[in-house]
């Protein structure tokens, strides 16, 4: 269960720790309060990225961003399942970011925006990418019901970037699954797209 | 029943047994699948057909994430003020800014890019080009006011801010029809030529580019700055040039050189994305074929899609087909060139980007003279064609030109008959317009008989055309009648009327066929005194061959019409009577079962109309389907299928719904693949086909129950025997419904086939008993195809219920029958008499058996490639009886046999062939 981040702020990078100690013992409240850490801070960092006009270039990527905040939060009291709860948290937040991004995006730019000035990218269009990320959720939320597992890989891979073999190790399967499991997951998901748009 | 994701779980996992194999083992567990769930083996296609394609998983998820906080603004960008943000790309960021200067504010929208100017040759390039810029002065163009580059390298521009939306989501708020559009776009070319005068190209030009303010006047923005941005980057990283993709022209994407050309083709994407409410991928599509839906003609102030395209049809869509040619030096030279164009449209003038046809010429004078009246167009075109026709015969040019003045001056007389504010034109019906027409012609042209005669018949031609037979007839009779008098019998002149005259008799109801034959007989003996070796000469003995046809007199038929093939054959391959002949002439040959011969005629036809009317008309498509059929008959299954799939695919680009055309190429391309064993497609297509003629002709309408009809028999192809039979119950009760008894019975014996070969023979029996009794009333002198087929497959169905002597009896009866009735090289009596030699075996005559079973083959053998299942099914049954007999090339033919099974076979041919080397 995923919850909405709140913004309150949480600095402490030890908390982080804590939190994800707590989590694996059982501790739901933790666990959300460890997701909206983590949520802010990949937010954060992704936006520190782009305004540093990083769009495209081969150091915004979701594994850079994943791997970079984790190094920050990360210490010493780390145990090697931290680690792993990290990245399995992460990539769901990476997911929800560019999700609620696209959500918010489309909404303004429905809302209508008075004033239009262009550019010779997508200033004043461009809503289809948005368009796309909302269909790729909800055929998501659908994989998720028939496997479960092959969602997780697409979140994994797709939304934090991680290797074939970090999945499979949180996953608890072989490289080769991975690979088959993507592949189904990426055909099942491509034609419930294109079913919809 | 099981759940949808139950499903889905199961093709995943199919999905994922499958996606690895080569084509061919794919197709195999595809047909397994199908067998078992037809919505599961649906779901699995989509997951193969997914997983080929592209989809948003291929773009990196952050490639979808965009800068879109709260923004901290610069304080100032050069000498400008910054108080906002107006949005932000790709390539950089819109300010909006200000600046004080002595007396008056200034107030901008400013560009900031984002990569920096590397060297200072380059910055020094961007002011001089800058200065350039900021000299061009339009009403129509934001002018730039001013750049420069930021103290951390980063170029900027500032320019006129303009408050306003893009003209496409203008033009659609307000639902402007194609013409205000039209006029509206004319200030975007003014301002492109303007710019283009003082040598400066737009490059990116684009809706999102082209505003239109709050007074309703076109600005457009970003003139020349994505030359100055490609020349500052030194066209390194091209991937990354300011132009969007969608609407780069050819050679900007070729890396080609840079001209106004490339503004008129930037041009021609904004219109017609204006006209079409299309998006720039569908560029490609003709104007009226990419209008998307209803709502696109809604916010164009017309009531549906198809109104739309009607506006659109013709030269808005030659303009802009013009405009958007790839090869640059074949679009218009200038904004002015398609203005000049566009304003022409406007004003109802001929456009340049149309081939000036006479008919072209004529239809723009008739539009011009607001002849509303749908029916006054058809009419004055065909007249023009009719008095075109008397022109050859008159052979004096001055003369020529007198009757065409006289004829155009009668024209218009009648265009003011038949304009829309006169009260009667508008009650008039079209036969009563055709009368009208005929008794002015009457009066006005008395003293021109010349005149008056080409005009009684091109105005029959008119009445014939809007389906008005007895009119036809009346007006033809009258200029046969004016034509005999002014010019004398043996005139060529009287010749045309009376040809016109005797074919126009078929047509009425009842159709007067000795009337028709006689003229055209008198047509024919005139035509060979007056005009011997002319067109008129083929137009009468095709015409006549055509009554002869009606008639079911096919001896004649034949005769009179390859007399004028022979014409055609001569020095008169090139009039246009010549295509039907010998398109009649192939049809004639096909239908009397010798492809070889029709191949001929029909290739002439083809070339023909390839030649006069372009690969791609219509008409040419239809005789390219024939010419594809009749090869695969001949034997080039290959050729005919390639040929078949060709008219399927232009059809498909030609019409945008379906049609008699569209549907025939479908069906005939669907029975070649299936020939060619290639079922899955052939029954994808036939899905498609029926999908289309039930939308549009209706359930139970003779073209739907055909597809379903191919449907059943493809499945049972498949070796889907239930589904085959439940299909064919479907056909059969249509035929019944139809009050077809052959066809019912016939189908009838179909589903038991079907239920035969799903293992429920005892229920195919009672069947295919009727279907035989049926038959036997119908043919009671047992001379039928169908018939013969109906006995072998009630003979096949004793056999497998165990009623040997019986079904004998039944094989015989039909080798024989076949025999009778056959043509020379038919596999008919061949495969007939494999059955029989099978049952003889079943029945303890083993020698007897492989006997008969051999001769069979031997018959057969010319038929192995081009109707592989009905030498491989008896091939399969010589073989089982062969070794059972203990046969020396028992091993021999298994063998073979074994190497057939890798051929495309029917799925019951398959199975005789798995049994007979004993496989399951």
């Amino acid at each position: 269960m995923r919850l909405k981040p709140d913004m309150a702020s949480e600095p402490d990078e030890a908390l982080l720790t804590q939190l994800l100690r707590e989590a694996r013992r059982g501790d739901t409240s933790a666990a959300d309060r460890a997701y909206a850490l983590i949520y802010r801070r990949l937010h954060d960092a992704a936006r520190a990225q782009l305004r540093k006009g990083c769009v495209g270039h081969a150091t915004l990527t979701p594994t850079a961003l994943v791997h970079e905040a984790w190094l920050k939060l990360s210490s010493a009291d780390f145990e090697i399942n931290d680690r792993e709860h990290y990245l399995a948290m992460a990539s769901g937040a990476m997911r929800q970011i560019v999700v609620d991004a696209a959500r918010a995006r489309l909404s303004r730019k429905r809302g209508g925006q008075a004033l239009h000035i262009t550019w010779s990218e997508d200033v004043a269009g461009g809503e289809a990418p948005d368009v796309d990320v909302l269909l790729l959720e909800e055929a998501l939320e659908k994989l998720e019901q028939v496997d479960a597992r092959l969602a997780q890989v697409v979140q994994f891979r797709y939304f934090a970037g991680l290797t074939e073999e970090e999945i499979a190790r949180l996953l608890g399967v072989t490289d080769r699954t991975v690979r088959r499991d993507w592949r189904k997951a990426r055909a099942f998901l491509h034609h419930e797209i294109r079913g919809v748009s | 029943m099981i759940s949808d994701h139950a499903r889905t779980r199961r093709a995943l996992e199919l999905f994922d047994a499958i996606v690895d194999l080569d084509e061919a083992g794919r197709a195999r567990e595809l047909e397994k699948v199908a067998a078992e769930d037809t919505a599961l083996h649906a779901e699995l296609i989509a997951l193969l057909a997914a997983d080929s394609g592209d989809g948003p998983l291929e773009r990196p998820a952050l490639s979808l994430l965009r800068d879109d906080g709260p923004e901290e603004l610069p304080e100032r960008i050069g000498p400008w003020r910054i108080t906002g943000v107006a949005g932000r790309g790709g390539m950089g960021a819109v300010y909006l800014g200000e600046r004080a200067d002595g007396q008056f504010q200034q107030r901008a929208a400013i560009k900031l890019i984002r990569f920096g100017m590397d060297t200072p040759r380059l910055r020094a390039r961007f002011l001089r080009e800058r200065q350039i810029l900021a000299a061009l002065r339009h009403p129509h163009i934001a002018t730039l006011l001013d750049g420069g580059v930021t103290d951390t390298g980063a170029p900027y521009f500032a320019m006129e801010r303009v408050e306003g939306e893009p003209i496409d989501a203008w033009c659609d708020a307000r639902a402007l029809p194609p013409r205000q559009r039209v006029e509206l776009f004319l200030q975007v070319c003014g301002a492109v030529q303007h710019a283009h005068q003082n040598l400066i190209v737009h490059r990116d030009l684009k809706p999102s580019n082209v505003f239109v303010d709050r007074d309703g006047q076109v600005k457009l923005l970003d003139f020349g700055i994505a030359r100055l941005l490609d020349e500052e980057r030194g066209g390194v990283t091209t991937h990354e040039r300011p132009h969007t993709p969608d609407y780069a022209a050819p050679e900007q994407l070729s890396g080609g050189a840079i001209t106004t050309a490339t503004d008129v083709f930037g041009l021609g994407l904004v219109l017609h994305g204006l006209l079409s409410g299309a998006g720039p991928g569908q560029a490609g599509q003709p104007l009226p074929r990419a209008v998307p839906d209803d709502e696109a003609a809604r916010r164009r102030g017309l009531p549906t899609k198809a109104a739309l395209e009607r506006a659109l049809a013709g030269d808005l869509t030659a303009i802009v087909r013009r405009c958007l040619e790839p090869e640059s030096a074949r679009r218009y030279g200038s904004a002015g060139a398609l203005s000049r164009d566009l304003t022409a449209w406007l004003e109802g003038r001929p456009v340049s980007a149309r081939n000036p046809t006479r008919r072209y010429l004529l239809r723009k004078f008739l539009a011009r003279n607001r002849v509303a009246v749908a029916v006054a167009g058809v009419l004055a075109l065909t007249l023009a064609g009719g008095v075109g026709g008397v022109w050859w015969q008159a052979n004096r040019a001055r003369e020529a030109a007198a009757e065409a003045q006289a004829q155009l001056a009668y024209l218009g007389s009648l265009l003011q008959v038949l304009a829309p504010s006169t009260a009667e034109a508008r009650d008039l019906d079209r036969s009563k317009v055709i009368a009208e027409a005929a008794r002015r012609a009457a009066t006005e042209l008395a003293d021109k008989p010349a005149s008056l005669a080409g005009v009684d018949l091109a105005l029959a031609q008119v009445a014939h055309s809007v389906g008005d037979a007895p009119q036809a007839m009346q007006l033809a009779d009258r200029a046969l009648e004016l034509r005999t008098r002014r010019f004398g019998e043996d005139s060529v002149a009287a010749l045309e009327a009376l040809i016109f005259s005797g074919s126009v008799r078929l047509q009425l109801s009842p159709p007067r066929y000795d009337e028709a034959g006689r003229m055209l007989d008198q047509a024919v003996s005139l035509a060979r005194r007056v005009a011997p070796r002319s067109a008129l000469l083929v137009k009468a003995l095709q015409r006549r061959a055509a009554v002869y046809g009606e008639q079911d007199k096919m001896a004649e038929h034949g005769r009179t019409l390859l007399e004028a093939a022979a014409l055609c054959d001569g020095a008169l391959g090139g009039e246009e009577v010549c295509e039907e002949v010998w398109i009649e002439q192939g049809a004639m040959e096909s239908r009397n079962r010798l492809p070889q011969r029709a191949l001929a005629p029909l290739t002439r036809a083809y070339l023909a109309r390839s030649r006069r009317l372009g690969e791609e008309h219509a008409k040419t498509l239809f005789v390219a389907g024939m010419l594809a059929w009749v090869q695969a008959e001949a034997g080039d299954l290959a050729g005919g299928l390639e040929r078949a799939e060709a008219v399927y695919r232009a059809n498909q680009r030609i019409y945008t719904r379906p049609t008699d055309a569209s549907l025939g190429a479908a069906l005939k391309l669907s029975r070649l693949l299936k020939r060619s064993g290639q079922y899955e497609r052939a029954l994808a297509l036939v899905d498609e086909y029926l999908r289309d003629a039930r939308r549009v002709l209706g359930e139970h309408h003779a073209s739907t129950v055909l597809g379903y009809s191919d449907r059943a028999s493809l499945l049972f192809g498949m070796g889907r025997f239930d589904e085959a039979a439940a299909q064919f119950e479907v056909v059969a009760k249509e035929y019944e419904a139809q009050g077809s008894a052959v066809n019912a019975a016939l189908t009838h014996g179909y589903a038991a086939d079907s239920l035969r070969e799903a293992g429920r023979a005892a229920e195919a029996l009672a069947g295919q008993t009727a279907a035989v009794e049926t038959l036997r009333r119908l043919y009671p002198k047992g001379e039928h195809v169908m018939l013969a087929r109906a006995l072998t497959n009630l003979g096949l169905t004793e056999d497998a219920v165990g009623q040997h002597e019986r079904a004998l009896g039944h094989h015989t009866e039909a080798v024989a029958m076949h025999r009778k009735l056959q043509a020379a090289g038919s596999p008919n009596a061949a495969n007939a008499e494999a059955f029989r030699g099978k049952t003889l075996f079943d029945l303890g005559r083993t020698a007897e058996g492989e006997e008969a079973l051999r001769a069979a083959l031997t018959e057969l053998s010319p038929a192995k490639k081009n109707a592989p299942n009905q030498y491989w099914e008896p091939f399969a049954l010589l073989t089982r009886v062969a070794c059972a007999n203990g046969a020396r090339d028992c091993e021999e033919l298994r063998q073979q046999a074994r190497e057939a099974q890798g051929l495309d076979l029917a799925a019951g041919t398959k199975r005789r062939l798995a049994e007979a080397l004993g496989t399951p």
